[in-house]
């Protein structure tokens, strides 16, 4: 019976560290990824398209470099929804079309949030 | 294609040390809430390895979360009667002194066809020999002769009978068990010298297996059968 408890104690103890880890290492790259949006879409608004295409260039390198442990933690299909959605907002830019841009970018931005939000302990998601 | 192999491997690696675990219980009679727990298991394991785009995590922390729970679960019915019988629920006794009670059959949802088919599985085919029949928390039947119905043992025939203990499986499939030859108090060497000196060799025995009563019952591969004296009673000490 000693053995269980100590078994069923460093468990509990992972799982808790594991789910405090993976929550804000998610958070840090929403975070960042949605810092990075929000700039591009400043730079655009501002008339800087080039700094805009940099910015979202910036987005998608660090997207890349964090997708890796993404899919380990959560949903695959949510993180190539953000890819596509810059990748969209980038060719959109590219092209002058400023109206397609920003709705790619609220796109890209519910997405993030919806990760966020499917990551977050709420009622909501309990049941 | 070999992702999804790998993912079925850890997965299945995992399942197997979640049910190990739990213990042996699990793979025997179920109390109601290992029941539930076998069937959670096997669900939070296939989803994660047909899907690649669901993480390992996924799969992974739930069945965590049921051992830590369970095993919360087993040590609350261990150490309280009140927690094991609001968990589990108590063995209820159905039929006494011969007679089926009826109420306490409905309180189960049993039929009498039930009861008949769980005395039936205890080995006893007319009614009129039941003396008692308990349907146990994790829902099996139990039942029991009268006494005049069950058959005669040494006690009742006054008779004198050696001790029966377990039978030590001193080698299996060739291979010697040296466990076992500790208990009986022996060594290979000991064994090797006993076979030599009835012409048999131990990598040619499929089974041997040593009996309280001294005797070393053997089955060579070719399927010779041989009982050797190999103990003398005050020599068997397990």
């Amino acid at each position: 019976m000693k053995r269980s408890i100590v078994v069923s104690c460093v468990l509990l103890a992972l799982a808790v560290a594991v789910c405090v880890w993976a929550d804000a290492a998610i958070e840090r790259a929403l975070d960042h990824a949605d810092a990075l949006r929000l700039r591009a879409l400043a730079m655009a608004e501002s008339g800087d398209e080039k700094g805009a295409v940099e910015t979202i260039t910036r987005l998608a390198a660090y997207w890349a470099k964090c997708e890796p442990l993404m899919e380990m933690l959560t949903s695959h299909e949510d993180i190539h929804r953000v890819r596509e959605a810059f990748v969209s907002a980038k060719l959109l830019l590219q092209r002058g079309d400023h109206v397609g841009f920003e709705e790619s970018m609220a796109l890209l931005g519910e997405w993030l949030e919806h990760i966020h939000t499917l990551e977050t302990i709420s009622l909501a998601n309990i049941f | 294609m070999a992702t999804i192999f790998i993912r079925a491997v850890l997965l299945y690696a995992l399942l197997i040390a979640a049910i190990r675990a739990l213990g042996k219980r699990q793979l025997s009679q179920l109390q109601p809430y290992e029941f539930a727990l076998s069937l959670v298991f096997a669900d939070l394991v296939a989803t994660p390895i047909a899907n690649i785009s669901t993480p390992l995590l996924h799969g992974m922390l739930p069945i965590a979360a049921i051992i830590i729970l369970h095993t919360a679960l087993t040590i609350a019915c261990m150490c309280s009667d009140r927690a094991r019988s609001f968990i589990s629920g108590r063995p209820v006794i159905v039929m006494s002194r011969g007679v089926i009670d009826e109420l306490a059959l409905r309180r189960l949802s049993m039929s009498v066809a039930d009861l008949l088919e769980g005395v039936r599985e205890c080995g006893i085919l007319d009614p009129g020999d039941v003396e008692a029949v308990i349907v146990e928390a994790d829902g099996s039947v139990n039942a029991f002769r009268k006494k005049e119905a069950e058959p005669l043992c040494a006690r009742d025939l006054d008779a004198r009978v050696g001790r029966e203990g377990i039978p030590l499986v001193l080698i299996m499939d060739g291979k010697v068990q040296r466990a076992n030859l500790a208990l009986a108090g022996k060594d290979e060497g000991w064994l090797s010298a006993l076979l030599a000196e009835n012409g048999v060799d131990a990598a040619r025995v499929l089974l041997a297996s040593l009996a309280t009563s001294g005797d070393l019952r053997l089955q060579e591969r070719s399927g010779a059968v041989r009982t050797i004296r190999a103990l003398s009673a005050n020599e068997v000490q397990w």
